[in-house]
């Protein structure tokens, strides 16, 4: 009879260790999504300086842009400015387009990693003789466009 | 001669200081995609301010199309902006961020008359001078069939054909 006790007592035991070890080494399935973003930072502000007629000034400012998907750069005078002086910016192929309207300046862009990527953007104003003394401000607006 | 050189060098720190002053606004997702979509149906758009200082952020929709492989064409005139605003609701348009901030921006349907509607999401950090701004893509269909929505289904910008606000597309 106690032999059958310890028997029973032992197996239980056994049993009991068993199923504390299965717990032991059970995983866990955590999911996660990771959704598209992205991120843009800007200089604030860009300060070009005198401009004398037919005179042309030129000034690079720098763009940071974060994304995990393929992106694009576009750019485009604010509402309301309206600069007296030719204003242009320079593409990713090194070509000076004259800002009216929106203008693409990076495409086919792909996903920059964690550390971003740094885009720098050559501006250049030239004056000329129509432009009336005095001091002006306008202001460029740099959109992000996800990739399709 | 000297303070008139300190005051010189502190103006150039000073100048150069606030040229650098950067803000960073980050938004996700950055596209949404949905099929079967009813009037009242709302999507979330969280916008972080990962900057130093408080900014400013402004909303504002458009609709957009696509003028190369890959490629979208943001679609800015009254008549877009007025197609896009007949058919979604933005709450709220305008709020500051602290840094670190977030805030949930809510879009909700307003209207299902359209068959697809290809919207776009402007978050601009309102700035003196550079501003920048984040596109959150909206690919919207009221259809069971979500191939409709395919990345390449989207309209070229040829055949794009804005339609007055209200009417089904």
């Amino acid at each position: 009879m106690a032999r059958r006790k310890a028997a029973c007592m032992a197996l239980s035991l056994a049993v009991l260790l068993a199923a504390a070890s299965a717990q032991a080494s059970e995983t866990v399935t955590v999911q996660v999504t990771i959704l598209e973003g992205f991120s843009i930072s800007g200089p604030g502000n860009i300060i070009i300086g005198a401009l004398a007629p037919e005179e042309q000034r030129r000034t690079d400012m720098e763009l940071n842009v974060w994304s995990n998907v393929p992106w694009e750069l576009s750019v485009t005078l604010a509402e309301g400015s309206n600069p007296p002086m030719k204003v242009e910016v320079q593409d990713m192929e090194e070509t000076w387009v004259t800002l009216s309207g929106t203008k693409l300046l990076y495409w086919n862009q792909d996903v920059t990693g964690s550390e971003g990527r740094v885009i720098k953007v050559p501006i250049r104003c030239t004056g000329t003789y129509g432009d009336l003394p005095g001091n002006y401000s306008f202001r460029l607006e740099f959109t992000v466009v996800p990739a399709l | 001669m000297r303070f008139k050189r300190f005051c010189a060098a502190l103006l150039l720190l000073l100048l150069i200081g606030w040229g650098r002053a950067e803000a960073r606004i980050s938004v996700a997702p950055a596209i949404i995609e949905a099929v079967s979509v009813q009037a009242g149906r709302s999507f979330s758009v969280s916008c972080r301010n990962q900057g130093q200082e408080e900014v400013e952020i402004e909303l504002s929709l458009a609709l957009f199309a696509r003028n190369s492989p890959g490629g979208v064409l943001l679609l800015e005139d009254e008549l877009s902006k007025a197609r896009a605003e007949a058919f979604l609701d933005l709450e709220p348009r305008r709020f500051s961020l602290r840094p670190g901030e977030v805030q949930t921006i809510q879009v909700q349907v307003a209207a299902a008359g359209f068959h697809q509607l290809q919207a776009a999401l402007l978050v601009r950090a309102i700035e003196p001078g550079v501003s920048a701004r984040l596109a959150v893509l909206l690919l919207l269909s009221t259809e069971e069939d979500g191939t409709c929505l395919g990345r390449e289904a989207l309209v070229p910008r040829s055949e794009f054909r804005p339609e007055p606000p209200g009417e089904a597309s």
